[in-house]
């Protein structure tokens, strides 16, 4: 299944600048860690050898035969879902992790990997036998005369793809997690070719569609989504979180206060997970987060790359859409981070203390070396 | 128009475009924080002058079926320390200072803060002061670094020992199940329920935290605050307790150690729970001191059980009832079905004795029931065999827990030939059959056992869930959850035995001799007007006097309540515990305790 032309192709400074992110991510939570009881670094590390090995079978097996199996895994990861909303109890805590035997994952994460399949999958023009391509027949842009019925479908089928899963996670809820789903969506819809008046549709449904969910959820769940989008109603959860993490920030300065000097973020909940890029910016500066926001750039310049020159429809819409999750996650956890956005909890891919998170971004990463590395062969 | 690679490129690039502005975007937002801005941000976070206050939030009221209140929370004062980020010298001053008013040695207070798990919170110095020591640190308010006086709710239950068995207790959570209830929302120093519904429906209860974000100078005092968050009060829990006829059950008990279940047969819901003694769990508000932690564990008459669900008894006589099923539903016996006795019944190598020494002569099922007569039931059971008591026994729900919202509820002991071949290695003897038939031998069953079977035969044999709980309502007032009345399982029994055995408990509480007397061995319980039906049980012991049993139900032809009573060495049943059972009764129904007044809630 594998032979050495496939090797000579291999991406290994998109794989050298994953590495390094993790490592920051590894070393900033040793750092913050020295205030916890828990080794967390350790438990990173173990995740990131089992991410690599993730990583490994990933790439291994061509992305055609993925995509053939993604409306399994999709299927799949909405039972998860669905098992995670109807079997644990309904307490008002969050629910977003499953337990089988010592392993605790987060649906939400795989749910996320298999979506993006399944859409790049449904949007490609050769549906059904994804693994011989050649035609760039359009998919979405229909005839020039109105709205054809095959159009709708192709709008309608892609929506219902995206909002279930949304639904699921939001209910949870993960809030954060379930509105990555939407750039996702559009972007994949955009890039295969759909009109932009389409496009608006789209997210004028889901404007529509929002406060319809709205009823269907309990007193206290509606309760907690409103804190999430509003956090000045709570200036004991999110508003004090978002206060500290400006204080953490800025009192990095320009260098900041070098490796295990930080003493804001410690005041921070979630200073190793989702608060993670201000403890980094505290001993860090300004410098150090210009450097760590360059590399995060580097790879979605490069997933971009790979996106272009893919061998089919299929192989760039995949790496187009890992690009757009990457970029949205980075861009809104940052910017929760620094105050522009209100904190509704969203991991920092590579950085943030996670398993379920880490082991997914580092697929994400195999499938892009998996379609780079697929580019020539026919 | 065609959409191809070309077409393709060029939304790539805008993609490309869009997110690298992003990026820049928030390369700016990081040089104003971190550059422009940089050097507020450094004096506050020198200062550290951020700090939350915690304000705790009320859990839930508890109320009865009627409305009244069981459980609810007051506010309390509570004296708290931040030593965090004082000065040696603060800190020493503000100890000195404190110590004497709230009448707490200096050590105490600074082993206190050495031990605090938590960092950057606030430690309870002391809580549930009264209004003058609270007045007092107000007014030193200056000179006490790094302490605040905090409202706090504080649990308080108006009748004390009443409901103790139902409604439980509190406790700060430890570090068990801290763990286990990670991601739940619990937190170190938390109050959580430690025994009954409080425990089983904590997580409803409890509501959540919330509190003040403060600015405060190096001295910890607040100059300011930022935000405040009101802390969302606990759900609130509506009871079948009548917590009237709980009172009347109570009081007939008069002191003596016992238990009282009384629920309505057609579908468990739980109208009394009485367990005697009991604690008050006010005293669990706050922190218990040791010595009466102790006293109240070591006490002999365990006033920490529950003796209404973990107490195991025998059930004497009233276990005829079982007896009865099991012969008439197997064939054995029918209406006319009579046995002589003398008083003593000699079995191989021993002689059983009749509780009547001079022997009760010929009797019929009926009478046998009416008079209790031990004689003709030892007959019936060795004709009957212990398979079939035991089946029926199971049928009715005993050696098994019933399945209350409860914690820790005993299932007693059904003993059968396996059971005794495997935990005392011998085999079943006839005259196990004998003991087992009257309800005694190894045979153990809990107060809510009795009173859920004889439930099951006051409606025709239908087995509930029992239950306590019948309604949770969140804070706005919306129902969050109804219990629905569970059926565990419905025993087919044909309708001329089931009626036989009816009358014949009806028999026992009013049957006339002759004379005009009443017979029956429970005719303490009759009341003019309304029809009673039950059955007495005098239960030997190895441990002294006999437990007084009697299990029953009103009225005789549309069942409304059935109860179980049992007096810890009461004696006779008839004598002990039947007039318990006419007091109860009369209390339901000449106040109509059941449901006119129950209306009003549901409205």
């Amino acid at each position: 299944m594998f032979d050495r032309r496939l090797l000579k192709n291999f991406d290994w400074l998109l794989l050298v600048i994953t590495l390094l992110l993790c490592l920051i991510g590894i070393l900033t939570i040793y750092s913050t860690a020295k205030t916890l009881d828990t080794p967390y670094h350790l438990k990173q590390l173990a995740s990131l050898g089992l991410g690599l090995v993730a990583l490994v079978i990933v790439f291994s097996i061509d992305y055609h035969k993925w995509a053939r199996w993604a409306p399994f895994l999709y299927l799949g990861s909405l039972l998860l879902l669905f098992f995670l909303f109807f079997l644990s109890p309904p307490v008002l805590g969050v629910r977003r992790w499953l337990s089988i035997g010592p392993l605790t994952f987060q649906p939400s994460e795989i749910s996320k990997a298999a979506t993006f399949l399944l859409l790049a999958r449904y949007l490609s023009p050769v549906r059904g036998n994804p693994s011989l391509s050649g035609s760039d027949a359009p998919i979405l842009s229909g005839t020039s005369n109105g709205v054809s019925r095959k159009e709708k479908a192709d709008l309608l089928i892609p929506l219902a793809i995206v909002a279930l899963p949304l639904f699921l996670i939001a209910i949870q809820p993960d809030l954060g997690t379930a509105l990555l789903f939407l750039p996702l969506g559009l972007v994949l819809v955009y890039l295969a070719g759909a009109r932009i008046k389409h496009l608006f549709l789209l997210i004028a449904f889901f404007l529509l569609a929002s406060p319809l969910g709205w009823f269907f959820l309990h007193g206290y769940q509606k309760r907690r989504i409103l804190s999430f989008l509003n956090p000045t109603r709570d200036p004991l959860g999110a508003g004090y979180n978002i206060i500290q993490s400006k204080i953490a920030i800025g009192s990095g300065r320009l260098l900041g206060k070098g490796f295990l000097n930080s003493t804001q973020s410690s005041f921070l909940p979630g200073h190793h997970t989702d608060f993670i890029f201000s403890s980094f910016a505290e001993e860090w500066g300004l410098l150090g987060s210009l450097l760590l926001i360059l590399l995060y750039l580097f790879l979605i310049i490069r997933a971009i790359e790979i996106s272009r020159h893919a061998k089919d429809r299929l192989g760039s819409l995949l790496a187009a859409g890992i690009a757009t999750i990457l970029a949205s996650q980075i861009i809104i956890n940052i910017a929760m981070a620094t105050g522009i956005l209100p904190a509704t909890g969203l991991p920092l891919p590579f950085l943030s203390y996670g398993g379920s998170h880490l082991v997914m971004s580092l697929v994400s990463i195999g499938f892009l070396l998996n379609i780079r590395m697929r580019r020539f062969m026919f | 128009m065609s959409y191809g690679k070309k077409e393709f490129r060029k939304r790539l690039l805008i993609l490309t475009v869009l997110i690298s502005l992003s990026f820049l975007v928030l390369l700016g937002r990081l040089w104003v924080l971190e550059i422009i801005q940089g050097e507020k941000y450094l004096f506050l976070a020198r200062n550290n002058s951020i700090r939350l206050l915690p304000s705790r939030a009320p859990r839930g009221i508890i109320y009865d079926r009627k409305g009244e209140i069981l459980a609810r929370s007051r506010p309390s004062f509570s004296i708290t320390i931040y030593p965090w980020n004082l000065s040696q010298e603060d800190l020493a001053e503000t100890v000195k200072e404190i110590s004497p008013i709230i009448g707490v040695k200096e050590e105490r207070i600074y082993q206190t803060i050495e031990e605090s798990q938590s960092p950057f919170n606030n430690i309870p110095l002391k809580e549930d002061v009264d209004l003058k020591t609270a007045t007092k640190i107000l007014e030193r308010k200056l000179s006490l670094a790094g302490v605040d006086l905090q409202v706090q709710p504080r649990r308080y239950y108006p009748d004390e020992e009443l409901l103790a068995p139902v409604l439980g207790y509190l406790g700060e959570i430890d570090k068990d199940q801290l763990q286990a209830l990670r991601g739940r929302g619990y937190r170190l120093g938390d109050r959580v329920g430690r025994d009954g519904v409080e425990r089983v429906y904590d997580e409803y209860l409890k509501g959540e935290d919330g509190g003040w974000q403060i600015r405060v100078n190096n001295r910890g005092q607040r100059v300011g605050t930022m935000g405040h968050k009101e802390p969302l009060p606990g759900n609130d829990l509506v009871l079948t307790i009548d917590r009237q006829l709980q009172q009347v059950a109570w009081d007939s008990l008069k002191g003596r150690p016992g238990a009282i279940v009384v629920l309505d047969p057609n579908n468990g819901e739980i109208l009394s729970l009485v367990s005697a003694p009991a604690y008050d769990p006010n005293l669990f508000a706050g922190s218990l001191s040791q010595e009466k932690w102790l006293s109240l564990k070591g006490d002999p008459l365990h006033p920490l059980t529950n003796r209404a669900i973990q107490g195991e008894y025998p059930p004497g006589s009233a276990f005829k009832v079982i007896t009865t099923i099991a012969a008439l539903e197997r064939g054995i016996a029918s209406r006319d079905k009579s046995f002589f006795c003398s008083g003593t019944f000699p079995f191989k190598d021993r002689v059983f004795k009749c509780w009547k020494e001079e022997g009760c002569g010929t009797l019929n099922l009926k009478e046998a029931i009416i008079h209790s007569c031990n004689v003709y039931f030892y007959q019936l059971g060795l004709e009957t065999g212990v398979d079939n008591i035991v089946d029926f026994s199971k049928e009715f729900g005993l050696g098994k827990a019933s399945g209350i919202d409860l914690v820790e509820e005993k299932k007693g002991l059904l003993p059968h030939r396996r059971w005794r071949k495997e935990s005392l290695s011998r085999k079943w003897f006839d005259g196990d059959t004998i003991n087992l038939s009257i309800g005694q031998g190894y045979l153990l069953v809990t107060p809510l056992q009795m009173a859920n079977l004889i439930g099951a035969i006051a409606n025709g044999g239908r087995l509930y869930r029992p239950y306590l709980v019948k309604r949770i309502i969140s804070p706005e007032g919306e129902t969050i959850r109804e219990t629905r009345p569970r059926l565990i399982k419905e025993v087919i029994l044909k309708k001329k035995n089931l009626d036989l055995l009816r009358e014949s408990l009806f028999g026992v509480v009013n049957e006339k001799g002759p004379s005009g007397r009443r017979t029956g061995t429970g005719w303490r319980a009759k009341i003019e007007g309304i029809e009673v039906a039950g059955k007495t049980g005098t239960a030997e012991n190895p441990l002294g006097e006999d437990h007084a049993w009697f299990i029953g139900f009103a009225p005789y032809r549309e069942p409304k309540i059935a109860l179980a009573i049992l007096v810890e060495h009461g004696g006779m049943g008839g004598k002990a515990a039947a007039p318990i059972a006419k007091r109860i009764f009369e209390a339901y129904f000449n106040s109509k305790v059941g449901e006119k007044k129950s209306r009003k809630v549901e409205e």
